[in-house]
């Protein structure tokens, strides 16, 4: 093959070839941009949560029946709640729990070393009923899990649960995560340990969790977590956290409803599965991997059209001249080759430039706060893609060119 | 003459039907996708109530504790929100032209019709003033008057979407709906209206719906209904209704209209004095340090536009430069295979002026075919969008974005066919003669 020519010819017609390099490189500039950007929010969705999400459920029963005023009414309820969801076929445990993770929206509050002098730095907690740590299906590395004994006495205080501060000067034994507990002890002593918040409440860490993530998986620190031993339960909403039995998630979750309703009719009674949530918090991720795909594949498609159009202008236009090369002995393989080359070569600069382009658009974008940085194989999967997209644009009106009879060369147009 | 050369034009387009597909749906698409980012971006950074976002104020006072900042990002950032107790104290106020306190909570509606379960809601709580101020819009009726707020009276206003799935759309003014446990009559329904994003409240999602119900704030203390949205506290509190109420926990919004610099001013005036008056009463213990954000600076401050989405413009940006090389790409091509057709015509005596306008009319009428695709596709790339992340918006996209979309693409394929129609009207006349 004759390089040499198909280079002479190729920047003969400058213009062409340079608009081809240049549409080559901003598309690839643009789509390894948007992969990167797909790739990044995929792996925040797809990480572990530490919890069995797949098999947990979230159900909230808002009573509107004056009955639930009365005293003690929404307590009773409450345990009866609990007690007829465990019995439920399929079902692998419940708890209850007042504000649900991965939903977008929770509690948090001050937590300091105890005793110390520093400032309190912010803790997500969940405040959660027996049962909290197997219904979750966190992992449990250190100590021990609730015991009944940590739990304040449910029929003592049936009033409404602290939601803010809890004001008691009382000691609670309570579980956190490994993160939170590396936080406040670094040197992994944490188990036993104390830390307290405003007005001496204070907590003793009687277990660490290996990883379990609080309300706001997409906040700066995901894992910060620690679960309080309480009953959540007030009269104007509870809340539940159902885990079925693998396989059996389909069953329990239509069952939920009807079942709730028929315990105590005067309520309202929301189920939905802790993966519709995940999904909501997570769903502009989700939209904007939409697009950002889309845009990729319509710039592709774009590009390769436009690829054919050149060529096959640039095939028309030279008519006359294969029919010559034809005349003098060249054969239809060399005709497509000859294309196929000289598109090689308008693609190879199209990456060259493209991969420069890339690394400039993404600088820019980052330093805009969008966008993380160019993994290789990301890269590498867009350039065999573009090759590949350029090659086959190009085969389409070379195959055409090569069907040029030679005695074209010897008539006049 | 023109008729000639369109004539011309169209001929030449008919001649590669496939290849003149990929021009305008290129050029189309191009279009699509660039106004319907630029207009999503438009609208979610852009002014939510223009004509007078500098007027409204969100009010900060800074009644925090005196031992750590509200905010460890920033120390010198008073909280977000009020307490109750001093959103109470500011509306004693005379200065502004409107103002209202206001927090977000959640109740039982009893639809009309018994074989509807009832639902659970989001209740803005508000003051009257709640409706000049943003001045929102009204189907039926109207808010409920300041006399009201006090009573309070039972009315609600519902929003148009409620109205619909309540009441099948009809004027409902005057009907009563049951929240709670208590009769509330219907006093207004509005418009439809989604302030995006939802600058009143931006703390609980901020491109969330308006609520579907607004009812006097003094309800929530007759009912003992707690707030729903963000709170945030720092001393203990007595954990019953009313102990809420006067606790230090921040938890109300407040916004007021100042129309005048005067006023501005007056106002600064008042909130420092009354921080100073509690300051004399032992609470406000941290230096004075109130906030009067106007819509936008408040919008700022909130971050609302994501990083991201400026990404996504500039990605759909470059997305209609790809489109514009591919067009004059093409379109080289396509006029440079007619340089013998060219050359007869040169001969026979076309200037080049001729030629060239002639293969520019060729790319107006290309342009015109891609921009009235690309704006239909760009009306379902907004719907699109809005689907997507759940904005609804009041006008996606109005008569400038229109005709800015119908503007760029003329130009976007006249600019890409003016380097091609100029190289074909250079072609000497001779050289393509002898060939032949």
């Amino acid at each position: 093959m004759e390089f040499g020519p198909i280079f002479r010819s190729l920047f003969q017609n400058r213009a062409r070839t340079w608009l081809i390099v240049l549409e080559i490189g901003l598309t690839l500039a643009v789509v390894v941009n948007c992969l990167v950007l797909i790739r990044d929010q995929q792996a925040q969705i797809g990480r572990s949560t530490g919890m069995d999400e797949q098999n947990l459920i979230a159900v909230t029963s808002v009573p509107f029946d004056p009955a639930f005023q009365e005293e003690g009414y929404s307590v009773a309820s409450y345990e009866q709640d609990l007690r007829e969801i465990e019995a439920m076929p399929g079902v692998r445990s419940v708890t209850s729990i007042l504000q649900f993770p991965l939903s977008g929206s929770g509690s948090a509050t001050g937590r300091r070393i105890a005793g110390s002098e520093d400032q309190r730095t912010t803790v997500p907690y969940f405040l959660m009923g027996p049962d909290a740590i197997d219904t979750l299906g966190v992992e449990l590395v250190q100590g021990r899990t609730f015991e009944p004994g940590d739990f304040p006495d449910l029929h003592d205080d049936d009033e409404e649960q602290a939601e803010e501060e809890e004001d008691t000067d009382h000691v609670t034994n309570i579980l956190v995560t490994q993160y939170t507990a590396d936080k406040f002890f670094p040197d992994g002593d944490a188990l036993g340990k104390q830390i307290e918040g405003n007005n001496n409440n204070v907590d003793t860490i009687v277990g660490i969790v290996r990883l379990m993530h609080n309300s706001w998986p997409l906040g700066p620190d995901p894992e910060n977590l620690m679960i309080h031993p309480s009953h959540p339960v007030n009269n104007r909403q509870t809340r539940y956290l159902v885990r079925t039995e693998p396989g059996r998630f389909d069953e329990v979750f239509v069952a939920l409803e009807p079942k709730l309703r028929e315990v105590e009719e005067g309520r309202i009674v929301t189920v939905r599965s802790l993966s519709e949530m995940k999904g909501n918090y997570y769903s502009s991720f989700t939209s904007m991997n939409q697009l950002l795909g889309w845009i990729s594949v319509l710039l592709v498609a774009v590009t390769g059209l436009g690829i054919v159009g050149m060529t096959s202008f640039s095939v028309t236009q030279r008519t006359r001249h294969i029919g010559t090369r034809r005349a003098l002995g060249a054969t239809r393989g060399d005709i497509v080759r000859w294309f196929l080359v000289e598109n090689w070569i308008m693609t190879g600069i199209g990456i060259a430039v493209g991969v420069a382009l890339t690394f400039g658009l993404n600088y820019m974008l980052a330093s805009m706060g969008g966008v993380p940085q160019i993994q290789p194989p990301i890269l590498l999967v867009s350039i065999l893609v573009m090759w590949l997209m350029g090659l086959l644009a190009a085969l389409i009106p070379a195959l055409r060119g090569s069907l040029v009879q030679p005695v074209i060369a010897t008539r006049s147009v | 003459m023109l008729l000639y050369q369109l004539r011309l034009a169209l001929k030449s387009i008919r001649r590669n039907p496939v290849l003149s597909t990929v021009m305008v749906l290129g050029i189309a698409l191009g279009i699509a996708v660039s106004m319907s980012f630029v207009s999503a971006y438009y609208i979610i950074s852009g002014d939510p109530i223009p004509h007078k976002s500098d007027k409204l104020f969100y009010v900060q006072l800074d009644s925090w504790n005196p031992d750590n900042p509200f905010s460890d990002d920033d120390p010198t950032e008073p909280p977000n929100q009020l307490t109750y107790m001093d959103a109470m104290a500011l509306m004693e106020s005379d200065i502004p032209t409107y103002h209202t306190a206001m927090y977000k909570t959640v109740m039982v509606i009893h639809p009309p019709n018994d074989s509807v379960q009832p639902t659970q809601e989001e209740i803005r709580m508000c003051f009257s003033d709640f409706f000049s101020l943003f001045d929102v819009p009204f189907d039926y009726g109207g808010p409920w008057d300041s006399a009201a707020d006090e009573g309070p009276e039972p009315v609600i206003v519902l929003s148009a979407e409620t109205n619909d799935e309540l009441f099948g759309g009809e004027n409902s003014v005057g009907r009563t709906l049951r929240l709670e446990d208590q009769e509330f009559k219907v006093i207004g329904v509005l418009a439809p209206w989604h302030p995006t994003p939802k600058y009143y409240d931006p703390h609980n999602g901020s491109f969330d719906f308006a609520e579907p119900v607004f009812m006097p704030i003094h309800w929530a203390r007759e009912m003992q209904v707690v707030n729903s949205g963000n709170t945030s506290g720092w001393k203990p509190y007595d954990n019953s209704y009313e102990g809420k109420l006067q606790s230090e926990a921040v938890w109300v919004q407040f916004w007021a209209q100042l129309d005048t610099q005067e006023q501005e001013e007056r106002y600064a005036q008042f909130l420092t004095g009354y921080a100073e008056e509690q300051r004399a009463a032992g609470r406000f213990q941290r230096p004075n340090n109130h906030r009067l954000r106007d819509v936008n600076a408040w919008l700022e401050f909130w971050g609302v536009v994501d990083p991201s989405q400026r990404a996504m413009v500039i990605i759909a940006l470059l997305f209609l430069l790809v489109c514009a090389v591919n067009l004059i790409g093409i379109l080289l091509g396509k006029f440079l295979s007619r340089a013998s057709e060219v050359g007869v015509r040169r001969a026979l005596g076309a200037s080049r002026m001729w030629i060239f306008s002639l293969h520019l009319v060729e790319c107006a009428l290309i342009g015109i075919a891609g921009s009235v695709i690309g704006l239909a596709l760009s009306l379902a790339g907004v719907s699109y969008i809005q689907r997507l992340f759940g904005v609804q918006l009041d006008n996606p996209l109005d008569m400038t974005m229109l005709s800015v979309g119908i503007g760029l693409s003329l130009l976007a394929a006249l600019v890409a066919g003016i380097y091609p129609a100029w190289r074909i009207c250079r072609i000497a006349p001779g050289m393509h003669l002898k060939t032949q």
